[in-house]
């Protein structure tokens, strides 16, 4: 039996992607991450937007910038996943490479030794505002019937998504089971974008501080607006129980 | 004792009921007693606080962030600086809005500051309504209910009166349409008045507005008197 015992432990790689881009993947990566922050989870993280890395620009301590198609990356990943002393592991899958990795992930056997228990896998799909984005739900449930499936709706840009009649997205939503929905809510554009321009993680910017700890001056305001959002997100990644998930606890 | 910085909050959910003529009696207040002030206008169709104090006074549009940014991030500045904001009826709701989704309450706290809500009562359902809710929205704000007698004559009498939150009030008594008349006056500065009245300004209009500056100034300053005794350790 797999009991509590056997779970304790248990790797929690997280992947965050979605196969369109510009839907703010990395937006729900960074709050991820800050939300593991103020909850004691420690989290690392893979960024696999190669070179570049947007998610090791804001969280350069825990991210590492890697190539998910190549197999020394791959290697660096996976087969850290077990020996690693930090279990939860925050994916950023570069723009429009959702169904590619997963696809990598399949075919090194991954995808079957989360069939076994020996991951516990969450995937958060970031949706974007349009009907597309129920096509990609659908060429994507096949590849996760064993992962905790997250659809996610991100407002933060102020997405607005238009033509998702009840009726069609619940069409989608029954093929796949384990899927739940999140929605981030909409952050003020100029909150934003400083946060942006500061290159920190949300918490930071919220604390007053620069990217090195020292006082910074952003404004009020900007930062109240920036708490406000986080402690919504914090709401919802409490609702779906987030931190029971990648505890074994449910 | 601790530095105390008090921000005034004037505002109503409806027009013409004199939340202009507080904001400025108080702005004047600060001024006749040697102190200054900084005060926020947010009504920028027709700024008549901000045009009567230029140097004191910004005019900022709640629509927009930066105008948010403008007053949000100076009224939380613990200086000492007594801060007056003259709040459109119309961005009423948006300001309030923005004070929850900043965490504003709880920072203002944090910093010493004293945010008092003026409040115009003009006896009206919708008045006695909002200044409710207001009241159960934020529990530990202080509201000062004004009762400006030239706007609602006789409020003090009708049963509506009793049904705003209780607390302190202010009164500011019906001015007479020639004193009325003076003051609005562009230009026309009540501290200045009070400091050195015009020398060919007819003596009953001076003592008429001497009178009733004197009244209101007078509460002002038992308003703040009472804060200070408050505020002070070791009283009994």
């Amino acid at each position: 039996m797999v009991g509590s015992v056997a779970r304790f432990g248990w790797p929690v790689p997280i992947m965050v992607g979605a196969d369109k881009g510009g839907v703010g993947k990395t937006t729900v990566a960074r709050a991820l991450l800050d939300y593991f922050a103020s909850n004691n989870v420690i989290a690392r993280a893979f960024d696999t937007e190669h070179p570049r890395g947007t998610l090791h620009r804001f969280h350069p301590d825990v991210t590492e910038v890697v190539d998910i198609t190549q197999t020394p990356d791959q290697m660096r990943i996976l087969d850290t996943l077990n020996t690693s002393q930090v279990k939860v592991t925050v994916l950023d899958t570069r723009a429009g490479a959702l169904t590619t990795s997963l696809a990598a992930l399949r075919d090194v056997g991954f995808l079957d030794a989360v069939k076994r228990g020996e991951f516990n896998f969450m995937l958060f799909h970031i949706l974007g505002p349009s009907l597309a984005s129920l096509g990609e739900i659908a060429e994507t449930a096949p590849f996760v019937s064993d992962a905790n499936y997250f659809l996610v709706r991100n407002y933060v840009n102020d997405s607005t998504f238009f033509d998702w009649d009840p009726a069609t997205l619940q069409t989608y939503f029954g093929k796949v089971k384990n899927a739940s929905e999140v929605a981030i809510p909409k952050l003020n554009a100029m909150a934003y974008e400083q946060v942006d321009l500061a290159g920190t993680p949300w918490s930071t910017f919220v604390a007053n501080k620069a990217a090195g700890g020292e006082p910074a001056q952003h404004s009020f305001t900007l930062r109240g607006y920036v708490r406000t959002w986080q402690s919504k997100n914090a709401e919802e990644f409490n609702r779906i129980r987030l931190l029971d998930l990648i505890n074994g606890r449910i | 004792m601790k530095n105390r910085t008090l921000v005034f909050i004037v505002c109503s959910p409806t027009g013409r009921v004199g939340k202009t003529v507080v904001a400025r009696l108080l702005g004047d207040y600060f001024l006749l007693s040697g102190r200054t002030f900084v005060g926020f206008d947010t009504d920028t169709h027709e700024p008549s606080f901000a045009a009567r104090f230029p140097q004191e006074v910004v005019v900022s549009d709640l629509n927009t962030i930066q105008g948010q940014m403008a007053l949000i991030d100076p009224l939380l500045v613990p200086d000492g600086v007594p801060k007056i904001v003259d709040l459109w009826h119309r961005s009423l709701e948006g300001f309030f809005t923005l004070l929850d989704h900043t965490g504003f309450i709880a920072e203002a706290r944090r910093l010493a500051i004293e945010p008092v809500l003026l409040y115009l009562a003009d006896g009206s359902p919708r008045s006695v309504e909002t200044a409710g809710h207001l009241a159960a929205r934020y529990p530990d704000l202080q509201i000062v209910l004004v009762n400006n007698e030239g706007t609602a004559p006789g409020l003090e009498e009708r049963e509506e009166f009793d049904r705003y939150p209780t607390g302190r009030s202010f009164k500011i008594a019906a001015l007479d349409p020639v004193l009325r008349q003076t003051i609005e006056e562009p230009g026309f500065s009540l501290s200045r008045f009070m400091l050195m009245p015009p020398a060919n300004m007819s003596i009953v209009v001076r003592a008429g507005l001497r009178e009733w500056l004197w009244r209101v100034f007078s509460q002002f300053k038992s308003f703040e008197l009472r804060m200070t005794l408050e505020e002070t350790e070791h009283l009994g």
